[in-house]
């Protein structure tokens, strides 16, 4: 295995919530300059790196952003209320530590009163540190994001970060790429904004690309820690290949090209049929007349939280898996 | 204009699903002004108006043309009318509202058991709409099938009134107001192209917009709206979201939509070098056609201005003309500033 | 061929959402041997089939039913080779206990979901739904022989008897929406040679019951400039409300809702009672649950109109429609693609 960990840890540690996704595209694009044949960002922000080829147009998605959250309101007192951006659970941000783009920090946190066991996001607030509103409003405006962030961590072969819900897939995106073979097609690796809001950004990217074949890399949650259903990936188990989830369910061709490589270049995976749970996946497939579409997983444990958990070899597999089949015809 | 402009549009039943008699009247103001008029096949009205100049960056105007309502599912045996809802509306303002049913506009109201018959655990609950009727003094099925057919639409009743500073309540200013600001708008002389679609189906999910997008391409769509005013005693700090009389709300966010935040920078400092009162929607709630917009065919950048609007898919909201004037300033400013500077991104 | 023949041949293919193969198989047959000018399979899998007019086509009708059925998938292989599933589609768990089912693995398995006896349950028991996540699909074999056969993603449907009740009404799974396809084939079969100027293009489409995409895709790729969806209505059941369903053997059921087409269905209503063909009216308030929400919307828009066939036990493994209200919205679809076909150019 041969992963650049710190370029993983960088993608990771990077603010891009939902609609704010220019600094962490800016990150990926410095990675691929030198790799693309072409590298452009569309009217809703997403990043395109492609490399011509003749043949088939393969379109390989992963998205940029990640949940956070949004000031709707700043108090008399100086607190600010906040809108969620994508599924934020209120259990995992309460006393998280925030920062915004400016690099503000702050706290989320709730009153005394509240109730713990009715937690609800509208009853929370970030503390800045200021005194009144005024001095809020020198720090932050209405309208502004912020993330929920921690330092992460690599130990035992496995990865602790936020955020790992999509950078893993930006990461396997970049890494395929890397070692992506000569090949007749027309590879377009695609990082995607807005997928925590409803899989917006590649809605739009794939009707302008328009595909013969997509393929969309993410995370998906594996049931395999206590007090778990047990029945579904396992972190550790291999890269998933998707059947279906709540978004969509992969075409045939697809999966059976993805398993037929797996077999024959002795790729650990495992097959993936989640009862709910979206990926670009559901937004590509059904763009113009339809695209032959599959999906790749990096099993994770405890989605959108701060500490968010994949194994390294997971990752290394879905490399191996997608830079094949983007070279494949 | 003004007046007679928003009382004529808030008047014509429009019922998502029935929009044909409000796209009829806004085209026939539209070509009278000079303007180039044309329907795609979802029946979204597409306006083009010549402008002085090209612009740099070019505008396309959303509102949408449809109400919230009702449609008749059921005709009893004793003539009363069951009905469903077309659109997000709370049952709790309907009974004892009057309302005008289908193309021959048949006057009925929504009845409720005199309240000297009521159980006070009954009053204690919320009615569903399925327990409720229409009343259009029917003798009995027969009779009121000669007047009524399933499958038709009941709307709100017209009566339009103003009042206090400046007021406006009636039926469907969401979004008939927003139709209304953009006529204006492309009636008086532009300095640049502008365009304008005037959807349908917004009020069962943006349907209209899914395909009115496709009008919006290489520039900048702006939905012009109307969006939830709580700012009354009770309603706590954060969910009042807008506060009428204060100008037109530019979204930063909402469940429909991410705005590009440089563009919405854009926008306020557009309303702010022009000295137009404006104020930003404090609150990610609510949805409009920006979704739609913002996701189809390839992606546009889209801005929401809305204006405030209390008591919302009732049959008895209200605007602000002080707010409506304000919107119709800021679209002009921003087709200007647009076609001036362009928006680069 | 006779609609009863239709059914027979359409039921006898499985096929859950995004596993169509079979169907699509013999639906391809069916169109070819109709007549079909060209017949082909897109992206995603749905079956489409053109028949041109004898003239220069100036309009294209589009013709949909679905060719997906609910049922369940494997989800999970535990260590006595007891099956775990997730179901495909809306699926009331309490049909389950005791279900046959075909696992499609390596080859067809047969399957039995698992069911507690009397003798270790209470009668308390008796009072509460079994939990899906408590059922396993029983296939007979070790953990071994189930691991080598049968995969997780592996597709699942009822194995349960089909055939004919007392007057006429057709019992088999699946009848959502092979009736559906069976009435489309009856009317492409009819329209043969008939139409000068209309070109028919039929799309039985993929995954309706999970996400309405085939419907969507198909649609954008027909460029069709109106579209008919035959798909089922629930039927009146003892059990179930009488305002929210319909007589079986009443004859078509014309969609009237916000979402559908408004002219569209007049003329459908217009023309059943012009020719006589005992009908009814569905009104619903917003979507219609079927494949005319999404194909509406699909590319710049396609005007749709919806015809349901009734049926009772929908998403069970035992669906009950009247072969007469098949064949009815055969004859009705037939006619109304005559009447725009009257319409020339």
């Amino acid at each position: 295995m041969n992963i650049d960990t710190s370029l993983l840890l960088k993608l990771c540690s990077a603010f891009g919530p939902s609609g704010h996704e220019g600094g962490i595209s800016e990150l990926i694009a410095s990675e691929l300059r030198g790799l693309a044949d072409e590298i452009y960002t569309d009217a809703l922000g997403n990043l395109v790196a492609r490399r011509k080829g003749a043949g088939k147009r393969v379109m390989l998605a992963a998205h940029m952003d990640s949940v956070g959250l949004i000031v709707t309101n700043i108090t008399e007192d100086g607190f600010l209320y906040c809108a969620p951006v994508g599924g934020v659970s209120p259990f995992y941000a309460l006393s998280g530590y925030v920062r915004f783009e400016s690099g503000v920090r702050g706290v989320i946190m709730c009153g005394t009163k509240t109730k713990r066991a009715e937690l609800k996001l509208s009853d929370m607030f970030i503390d800045v540190g200021a005194r009144d509103e005024k001095e809020a409003a020198a720090l932050v405006n209405v309208g502004d994001a912020c993330i929920i962030e921690h330092e992460g961590f690599i130990q035992n072969g496995r990865v602790f970060s936020n955020f790992l819900d999509d950078r893993i897939g930006c990461f396997v995106l970049i890494e395929a790429f890397k070692r992506l073979k000569e090949t007749e097609n027309d590879v377009y690796f695609v990082f995607t904004v807005q997928e925590e809001l409803g899989l917006r950004g590649a809605r739009a990217v794939s009707y302008a690309i328009a595909p013969d074949l997509a393929l969309s890399v993410d995370v998906m949650t594996a049931p395999d820690t206590p007090d778990s259903s047990g029945h579904g990936l396992v972190i550790g188990g291999g890269v998933g290949i998707k059947v279906k989830d709540g978004s969509v369910i992969t075409h045939r061709e697809v999966r059976m090209k993805l398993t037929d490589i797996a077999r024959e270049c002795g790729i650990k995976h495992q097959l993936e049929v989640a009862p709910s749970g979206g990926t670009d996946a559901g937004a590509i497939h059904v763009s113009r007349a339809g695209v032959k579409t599959g999906g790749l997983s990096v099993p994770s444990r405890y989605t959108h939280s701060a500490g968010e958990c994949i194994d390294l070899a997971d990752a290394e597999a879905a490399i191996s898996l997608l830079s094949e089949f983007a070279a494949r015809q | 204009m003004t007046v007679e402009l928003i009382e004529t549009l808030c008047r014509i039943p429009g019922v998502t699903g029935d929009e044909a008699a409000v796209a009829a009247e806004i085209e026939c103001r539209m070509s009278t002004a000079g303007c180039e008029t044309s329907y795609d096949k979802m029946g979204n009205l597409i306006v083009k108006k010549k402008g002085k100049m090209r612009p740099k960056t070019p505008v396309t105007l959303y509102a949408h043309m449809d109400e919230v309502g009702l449609i008749i599912s059921k005709i009893d045996k004793d003539g009363f009318l069951r009905f469903k809802t077309v659109g997000g509306i709370d049952p709790r303002v309907l009974l004892s509202k009057t309302v005008f049913v289908g193309e021959k506009r048949v006057r009925g109201v929504i009845g409720v058991k005199a309240v000297h018959l009521q159980t006070k655990e009954a009053r204690e609950k919320a009615p569903e709409t399925d327990k409720m009727y229409i009343d259009i003094g029917a003798r009995d099925e027969e009779d009121a099938k000669n007047h009524v057919r399933l499958g038709d639409f009941a709307s709100f009743d017209d009566d339009i009134v103003y009042f206090g500073q400046r007021r406006v309540c009636a039926k469907a200013l969401d979004d008939r107001a927003g139709c209304a600001a953009i006529i204006e708008t492309l009636s008086g002389e532009l300095l640049y192209d502008a365009k304008a679609v005037f959807t349908v189906g917004e009020e069962i999910g943006t349907r209209g917009a899914r395909v009115g997008a496709a009008e919006a391409d290489g520039g900048v769509a702006v939905i012009i709206e109307t969006t939830t005013c709580a700012d009354f005693d009770g309603v706590p700090e954060n969910k009042k979201v807008t506060r009428l009389g204060e100008g037109p709300a530019i979204s930063f966010i909402d469940n429909s939509t991410f705005y590009d935040p440089a563009l919405v920078r854009f926008a306020l400092s557009c309303a702010t070098e022009n000295d137009i009162t404006h104020q930003v929607k404090k609150s990610g709630a609510g949805g409009n056609d920006a979704g739609a917009v913002s996701q189809g065919f390839g992606g546009h950048k889209v801005l929401s201005v809305s204006m405030p609007c209390r008591y919302l898919h009732s049959p008895s909201s209200v605007i602000s003309l002080d707010d409506y004037d304000n919107t119709k300033r800021l679209i002009a400013a921003l087709i200007i500033k647009l076609g001036e500077q362009g928006y680069e991104y | 061929m006779k609609t009863d023949e239709l059914l027979k041949i359409l039921c006898s293919a499985d096929g859950i959402s995004g596993f169509e193969d079979d169907t699509a198989a013999l639906a391809s047959e069916l169109l070819r041997d109709a007549g079909a000018d060209s017949v082909y399979t897109d992206a995603l899998g749905s079956v489409h089939a053109v028949f041109e007019p004898q003239g220069e086509p100036v309009r294209t009708v589009l013709l949909d039913a679905h060719m997906d059925e609910v049922g369940l998938m494997v989800s999970g292989i535990c260590d006595n080779g007891m099956l775990k599933f997730v179901s495909i589609g809306g699926i009331d768990a309490r049909v389950l206990p005791a279900m046959r089912v075909k696992i499609h693995g390596r080859r067809d398995y047969f399957g039995v979901i698992t069911n507690l006896p009397p003798h270790i349950t209470s009668s308390a028991d008796y009072k509460k739904a079994v939990p899906p996540d408590e059922m396993f699909i029983d296939a007979g074999l070790s953990h071994d022989e189930a691991c080598e056969n049968i995969a997780v993603g592996d597709a699942v449907s009822f194995f349960t008897p089909a055939g004919m009740l007392l007057n006429e009404r057709y019992l088999s799974k699946a009848l959502d929406d092979r009736s559906g396809m069976a009435a489309i084939m009856y009317a492409s079969e009819r329209l043969r040679g008939k139409l000068g100027s209309t070109r028919v293009h039929v799309l039985f489409s993929t995954q309706e019951e999970f996400s309405l995409s085939g419907a969507s895709a198909g649609a954008y790729a027909s460029g069709a400039d109106m579209c008919v969806c035959v798909d089922v209505g629930h039927a009146k059941t003892p059990d179930s409300k009488s305002d929210d369903t319909f007589e079986l053997a009443g004859g078509p059921m014309i969609g009237v809702a916000p979402s559908l087409k408004k002219s569209m269905s007049d003329e459908l209503r217009a023309l059943a009672e012009t020719l006589g063909i005992e009908h009814q009216i569905e009104v619903m308030g917003g979507s219609s649950g079927t494949n005319a929400w999404s194909i509406a919307i699909a590319g710049r828009g396609i005007p749709c109109a919806l015809i349901s066939i009734p049926l009772r036990y929908m998403h069970t493994g035992a669906e009950a429609a009247a072969v007469s209200d098949i064949t009815a919205v055969g004859e009705l679809l037939s006619e109304y693609v005559m009447s725009k076909d009257k319409e020339g150019s």
